[in-house]
């Protein structure tokens, strides 16, 4: 036998090779429901469950190799003599098919659990347990800081902040606290709290720029935020998990430790500021005070005199401070939040001047 | 017998570059989106593409291994070094404990070091075994015996004396590791032999030395005012727009790129004698003597053209890369005499289960 007749003989037909030795038998090929019988001249060679055949891909001659998971040999065959229901395209269109599926499913379900559970996910919290966990966190946010209890001061802020919560619609009352750290900041913990950072009343110019922050973030109570973004925090960790990623939560293990680190979504935040514009209008405030925060921080940016860029906190994640100027200008009419004894008294309520 | 003489191509390949494409793009795909765990299958699916276009005696070859193996082996071989570790690390801390010395308590760790080194130099040996028993034609596996592990020992003692001869047992270490890896192997009931002779490569390699020692002064004298140029920078801060600094570093630079290049071009006389040598002392069973027909220039063309497509495709020429080996190969590999399908009977080797965990790990796996 030579090396081209080798050649010729073997690229028709359909073969089968034992596995014991190398040498080819020619056989036909014999399909039943459940079974592929192979017949060489002197009679039947092997018999294969269908349920384990497996098809090769096509070479470039169009021939498929058959093997039988578990059993010696293979068959060597032209794909197009095959029945049509083993053939190798469909099934690979079949595994494509199968394979896009997963993928929409996968990419459906990170949808859902990042934008729609989490809002869902918040509704069903009952309120004690909400409770319990602002506590929690609270005491993380104040952590080793003093809590400013200057009484005039507070009373001053609950009664704004009630004005605020009433307009909105909140029917829990609002547990306030302004706590004694330097970052220009406010927060809103799950179960109606709102903290209020000593340096924010610092930075703010006038008493309704203080009450534009507290009204944007009587915003974020008011549509539960907080839980809404824990949720979408634990939905996040879910993805990453089953992706095999870890973004960091290692070191901020427990629940109300995420929490500080929380932030909410770009969305989240420009509700939170107009519903906060809308607040104070149905309080009958002034509600120009968060534009004109917003103003403030920004020509400090632009100056960059002493640390204004880096202590504005309430701003490191939030949308770009003059879009959000120029869409919650509100308006100048109406009355002014706090009465200049009452901003005074605020002022003072760290025991600093 | 006449016909051993005379020689013909030991392959055919009739792969083609826009089906690998479609293969490349659809691993990289998925790798990106699996995080990289995907490679497994994606070294699969190249490989069996490429077995599936090589033909021998007219008869396409066929690898049979899976994605899911070379992951378990992957698996395997991290659940065996994070064991291997923690063994170490609490063996360390009781040794320390009962006999208070330090150098006893850092004995385990020195013999983990030891392992480890003898292991991933023996991986090869075991990534060499699954592909051959991955490996059909006509229904047809290979097999090796021997053990990776001891493979593994000898690479590392034959390169202490590499070390400390200055690198002049090179040829032979090479001749003798070579040996290990062919006896070995078996496609089979035949097995293959090879049996190699360093004098014949000896002339070549001491020229190659030389060559390469004269280029590194040359280089070394023409560059010497540039890399002056840059030691008192090395104390100060570069800087950037100092045209000066620039220029000594892209001089270094330079001098790097033509060391690398200079030495590629001097050693390819040597790499194609021993690919010859190798190939043309290697026998199949008593039917098959094989042989190659590469030259330095074929060889060097092959290696600065990939280098070039991979640097400036940034990657993205690997298809082109390995369909130029795969030509190189085909033309190249020779074989005189036939094998006779009828006495070639199957291989009585046990076929690995799990597939090249360490090599995977130790990660000199190469792109197929």
């Amino acid at each position: 036998m030579t090396f081209s007749d080798s050649e010729g003989a073997h690229s028709t037909g359909t073969r089968f090779y034992d596995g014991r030795s190398a040498a080819a038998h020619a056989v036909t090929l014999r399909w039943s429901d459940a079974f592929l019988s192979i017949d060489g001249e002197a009679g039947e060679l092997a018999v294969w469950p269908r349920a384990r055949l497996v098809v090769g891909e096509p070479d470039p001659e169009g021939r498929v190799a058959l093997s039988c998971k578990g059993e010696p040999g293979r068959v060597s065959t032209d794909a197009a003599t095959l029945p049509a229901q083993i053939m190798p395209r469909r099934m690979k269109r079949r595994h494509y098919l199968g394979w896009l599926m997963v993928g929409v499913v996968a990419l459906v379900l990170a949808f859902v659990l990042v934008v729609r559970l989490p809002a869902v996910g918040a509704a069903l919290v009952p309120r004690s347990a909400e409770n319990q966990l602002g506590e929690m966190v609270e005491a993380v946010v104040v952590g080793k800081h003093k809590v400013c209890r200057g009484e005039e001061g507070q009373r001053a802020l609950e009664q704004l902040e009630a004005r605020l919560a009433h307009a909105a619609g909140i029917a829990q009352p609002v547990h306030l606290e302004v706590v004694d750290r330097k970052m220009v900041n406010a927060l809103t913990l799950p179960g109606a709290r709102m903290v209020i950072m000593r340096g924010l009343i610092e930075r703010v110019g006038n008493a309704d720029q203080l009450a534009g922050v507290m009204a944007h973030e009587t915003g974020h109570i008011a549509r539960r935020d907080p839980m809404v973004a824990l949720f979408r925090g634990a939905g996040i960790g879910v993805i990453s998990a089953t992706l095999g990623i870890n973004l960091g939560f290692a070191d901020v293990s427990s629940a109300a430790g995420r929490l500080v680190g929380l932030s909410y979504s770009r969305d989240m935040e420009r509700l939170a500021d107009a519903n906060g514009v809308a607040y104070l209008q149905a309080s009958g405030l002034r509600s120009d005070g968060l534009a004109g925060f917003f103003a403030l921080t920004d020509t400090r940016n632009d100056t960059r005199n002493g640390n204004a860029g880096a202590a504005v906190e309430f701003l490191s994640d939030h949308p770009r401070t003059s879009d959000r100027q120029k869409q919650s200008q509100g308006s100048p009419l109406g009355d002014s939040a706090l009465t200049p004894s009452e901003w005074a008294a605020v002022r003072s309520m760290c025991g600093k001047p | 017998m006449n016909s051993l003489d005379q020689k013909q191509p030991l392959l055919t390949y009739d792969g083609k570059i826009g089906e690998l494409y479609g293969i490349f793009i659809k691993n990289l795909l998925l790798q990106i989106i699996t995080l990289g765990i995907y490679r497994f299958w994606a070294t699969t699916n190249t490989r069996r593409y490429i077995w599936s276009r090589m033909r021998f005696q007219g008869e396409r070859f066929e690898y049979t291994g899976t994605g899911g193996e070379l992951f378990k082996g992957f698996l395997l071989a991290i659940a065996i070094m994070i064991g291997a570790v923690i063994g170490a690390g609490i063996l360390s801390a009781v040794l320390r404990a009962v006999t208070g010395s330090a150098l006893l308590g850092a004995l385990p760790f020195l013999a983990l070091y030891v392992v480890i080194a003898v292991i991933a130099a023996g991986a090869y040996f075991s990534a060499q075994r699954y592909r051959l028993s991955r490996t059909q034609w006509c229904g047809i596996r290979g097999g090796m015996t021997g053990s990776s592990f001891v493979y593994g020992v000898y690479v590392l003692l034959y390169g202490l004396l590499c070390i400390v001869t200055l690198g002049q047992m090179v040829p032979w270490v090479s001749m003798r590791l070579a040996e290990r890896r062919i006896n070995a192997s078996s496609f089979g009931s035949l097995p293959f032999h090879f049996e190699g002779r360093a004098r014949a490569l000896y002339a070549a390699f001491v020229g190659t030395f030389v060559g390469v020692v004269a280029l590194l002064v040359v280089l070394g004298a023409i560059f010497f005012k540039s890399f002056m140029a840059l030691l008192p920078i090395g104390h100060a801060p570069l800087k950037g727009n100092d045209p000066a600094a620039l220029a000594a570093v892209g001089s270094v630079f330079l001098f790097y790129v033509l060391f690398i290049v200079g030495a590629l071009l001097i050693q390819c006389f040597y790499l194609a004698l021993l690919t010859r040598h190798v190939m043309g002392n290697t026998t199949l069973g008593s039917q098959l003597r094989f042989g190659s027909s590469i030259t330095a220039g074929r060889l060097l063309g092959m290696i600065l053209g990939n280098l070039a497509i991979v640097v400036f495709t940034l990657g993205l020429g690997l298809p082109i890369v390995l369909h130029r080996v795969m030509r190189l190969a085909a033309d190249t590999l020779q074989v005189s005499g036939q094998l006779d399908p009828q006495t070639l009977a199957q291989s009585d080797q046990a076929a690995p289960r799990t597939g090249e965990g360490m090599l995977n790990l130790l990660d000199h796996g190469g792109a197929f």
